[in-house]
């Protein structure tokens, strides 16, 4: 039993387990928000634990002791997370934003103001005007699609229109595409501001927007 | 251990390792280059194996030697469950010696409450006993029944259990040989019991004794007759005194198909603590659904039909218009509801975190006998195992919690279902479920959510029809759980999901109320001389006294 284990253990540091699988296209986000921790949902279908910011409300998924019971201790504070974004569709609550924690931490709510800042990995497709889609870009990840803006800078206007049907890496800000005027209006569609577009290594996702 | 895979490393033949696999038994060689992880995987694997071995091993042995120890009570053994059954131990004159571990006690404990009612039912044991397997695939073999000195009568496979007669006398050698077979899930006395004729002659009755209530959609409500509602209906269908919770999102109480059956205080119909006032209406759907599954008025010609047609519905409100809500606020409305007379709490909410806070409200409705229902949880694609990754307030271990999984209409799993041996109590309907939205309509919505209510609403009508006064009781409530499971019907694909921990005790069953159809209410009239007809009786009944 005791060379078993004394086998095993030398291979385990031999041979250490490697992330080899290439990256895959999705979405990073840096969120500054607030954490609320034991929240429960219709038919249970929740992590637990949310970010807030900007009437937006995503879960988080903690994958660490520490995570959980950071998150316990400053329920209702505002924080900064990092991780990676997931849509999934549920069964009663029917679409769940659900953010891969990778870091949390506390956030001075004076100097950082609620945002999420995106890097997004994905295929650059045109909006059809006649759905009334608007704006008239967005970028399609394996299970995502967001809308973005480059119309604040006109070099990023045209290097999206060359990049059409590629694969890109962007960065930027999620925003609302109108000012909120009172709580009644938080359905209004989200769009991402670009700050940077580059060209991708990765192939482009096919398929139809969501 | 002759046809056991080993592992061999290769360093340096394919790439930076291989393993060969290879069996003692074939000379079949095979050789494949394996990714990393998957070494590390079946490595792992190994190592788990080898360690678990060795306590399941000591664990059987345990066991069987408990057995043993037992030999001297033998010429009184008539029933024994198996060891590998959740309860460990062994039954004699109906009542069992029970080995359990400390934190199944209580529940044991309030188990018994009530037992001594139920024994009168029994008029007498048949020599025959009814041996349950667990798996069709692997029956009890038939050297096992000889050695145990018992003669097959029939084997009943829709009920997975065999029907035998013992050829002499039970004795500890009967109990050993059956305890040694892994196939016997457990074995119970055939009991004879009495009925009325008349009660008799209603179960064959067939399904025309369904009541037809005149609610426009009750051909669309399967749920209402798959959990027997319908067969009830012609005997018993209000529970006029009985107050259940609806703990969710509110409840639309002016819907036509809900408002007669409003639980109202001051003209006021619960309490909304998503917005701390007293008005808890519904601004999701989902709490009003709910409320129309457990008592949407019946046979008014409106719309759906509730599992009970007449109870009282205290809308509590902390979900909020997102369906999301805190754990804080639950315990209030917790705590409210029961402090204002509820009997049943309906509780289609969860999340992966529980809080002492969460489990000490529970446990105060359970001291005040409040019975609190709650669903299972669900889970895109293929569920969740609540046993591993629990899933709260369905999770938590008072005696007054039934966890709820949901069932299709064909008996199977919902997809979505949360599952769990342990952790989960019973099966009842929750696809593809018609009641009562917002403003007066009407939506088909799925989740263990829709499966919680129906629980809820069969217990109201349990409760009503078993107590002719019904109040907050520890003993009332205990009662109606018990009904619910120990009637609860058992199907065989769902016996690996849930129902299998104290105090359910049917694994695999699903929620099934035609029992009312037969009981007579709590001071039946006194028994007369009827022709005996033979029915099953499988029940476990504890011995308080005798639990360690």
């Amino acid at each position: 039993m005791w060379k078993l284990l004394c086998g095993i253990g030398l291979t385990l540091f031999l041979f250490p387990m490697a992330d080899d699988t290439p990256p895959q296209p999705g979405v990073s986000v840096e969120c500054c928000g607030r954490l609320r921790h034991g929240i429960v949902e219709i038919g249970g279908e929740t992590t637990g634990t949310t970010i807030t910011f900007n009437r937006i409300v995503w879960e988080l998924q903690l994958n660490s002791d520490a995570h959980r019971e950071f998150a316990k201790q400053n329920h209702k504070e505002p924080v900064i997370v990092t991780g990676t974004l997931r849509k999934i569709v549920g069964i009663e609550t029917k679409i769940r934003w659900i953010i891969d924690v990778r870091t949390i931490s506390k956030r001075d709510a004076t100097k950082d103001e609620e945002s999420a800042k995106m890097t997004i990995e994905g295929t650059l497709r045109t909006a059809d005007p006649r759905n009334g889609d608007y704006p008239e870009m967005m970028v399609r990840t394996h299970d995502q699609v967001w809308p973005i803006d480059v119309s604040a800078d006109a070099e990023l206007q045209t290097r999206a229109n060359l990049f059409i049907g590629r694969c890109v890496l962007l960065t930027g800000s999620l925003e609302r595409v109108t000012e909120q005027v009172d709580d009644e209006e938080s359905d209004t569609p989200l769009v991402v501001r670009v700050k940077t577009l580059k060209r991708s290594a990765n192939v482009p996702i096919q398929g139809q927007s969501d | 251990m002759s046809n056991v895979a080993k592992l061999c490393f290769l360093p340096g033949k394919l790439g930076r390792g291989a393993v060969v696999l290879m069996s003692d038994r074939s000379i079949q060689t095979v050789e494949e280059p394996m990714k990393f992880r998957t070494l590390h995987i079946l490595m792992l694997v190994c190592v788990v194996f080898s360690c678990t071995s060795k306590s399941l091993l000591a664990d059987e042995y345990r066991l069987r030697a408990k057995c043993k120890s037992e030999k001297r009570l033998s010429s009184e053994l008539v029933l024994v469950r198996h060891a590998k059954s959740h309860f460990k131990g062994i039954c004699r004159d109906g009542r069992a010696v029970f080995e359990v571990p400390a934190e199944q006690e209580q529940a044991m404990r309030s188990m018994a409450i009530g037992v001594d009612s139920e024994i009168p039912h029994v008029q007498e044991r048949s020599t025959r006993l009814l041996i349950s397997y667990s798996d069709e695939f692997n029956k009890p073999a038939n050297e096992t029944l000889k050695t145990a000195g018992l003669q097959m009568i029939q084997d009943y496979e829709n009920g997975s259990f065999l029907i035998v007669e013992p050829m002499g006398d039970v004795t500890a050698n009967t109990v050993e040989a059956l305890m040694a077979d892994d196939a016997v899930a457990y074995v119970a006395p055939d009991y004879i019991m009495s009925i009325p004729q008349s009660e008799a002659s209603e179960e064959i009755r067939p399904s025309a004794a369904d009541s037809a209530s005149d609610d426009p959609f009750l051909n669309k409500l399967w749920g209402m007759k798959n959990c027997g509602a319908t067969q009830v209906w012609p005997r018993v269908h209000d529970s006029a005194n009985i107050i259940v919770a609806v703990i969710d999102s509110g409840v639309d109480y002016r819907h036509p198909d809900l408002q007669d059956n409003m639980w109202s205080r001051g003209g006021k119909h619960g309490y909304d603590f998503y917005d701390n006032d007293d008005d808890p209406l519904d601004e999701e759907n989902h709490g009003t659904h709910c409320a129309g599954t457990i008592a949407g008025v019946g046979n008014n010609g409106v719309g759906v039909v509730g599992v009970t047609w007449k109870a009282q519905i205290m809308a509590m409100r902390f979900l909020g218009p997102d369906g999301s809500g805190s754990t804080s606020d639950a315990v209030k409305c917790i705590d409210w509801a029961v402090a204002n007379g509820a009997h049943i709490l309906s509780n289609s909410w969860g999340g992966p975190d529980t809080s002492p806070e969460l489990s000490e409200a529970v446990a105060r409705a359970e001291r005040k006998g409040v019975l609190f229902v709650a669903a299972a949880g669900n889970t895109g694609g293929s569920g969740n195992n609540n046993d591993l990754r629990p899933n709260y307030p369905s999770a938590l271990r008072s005696v007054n919690v039934i966890s709820v999984g949901a069932i299709d209409e064909n008996d199977a799993r919902g997809s979505f279902s949360h599952y769990g041996k342990q952790s989960v109590d019973i099966g009842a309907p929750g696809v593809q479920i018609l009641s009562t939205v917002r403003n007066n309509k009407y939506d088909t919505y799925s989740g263990t959510s829709m499966a919680t209510p129906h629980v809820a609403g069969a217990a109201a009508l349990v409760w009503s029809n078993t107590f002719s006064t019904p109040t907050q009781s520890p003993e009332q409530m205990a009662k109606v759980r018990d009904l619910i499971y120990e009637n609860a019907r058992p199907v065989a694909a769902l016996r690996d999901f849930w129902g299998q921990a104290a105090p359910a005790r049917v694994p695999g069953g699903v929620l099934d109320i035609t029992f009312l159809s037969k009981t007579p209410p709590d001071n039946p009239p006194p028994p007369t001389e009827v022709p005996r007809l033979r029915l099953v009786e499988n029940r476990m009944i504890v011995d308080p006294a005798r639990l360690r």
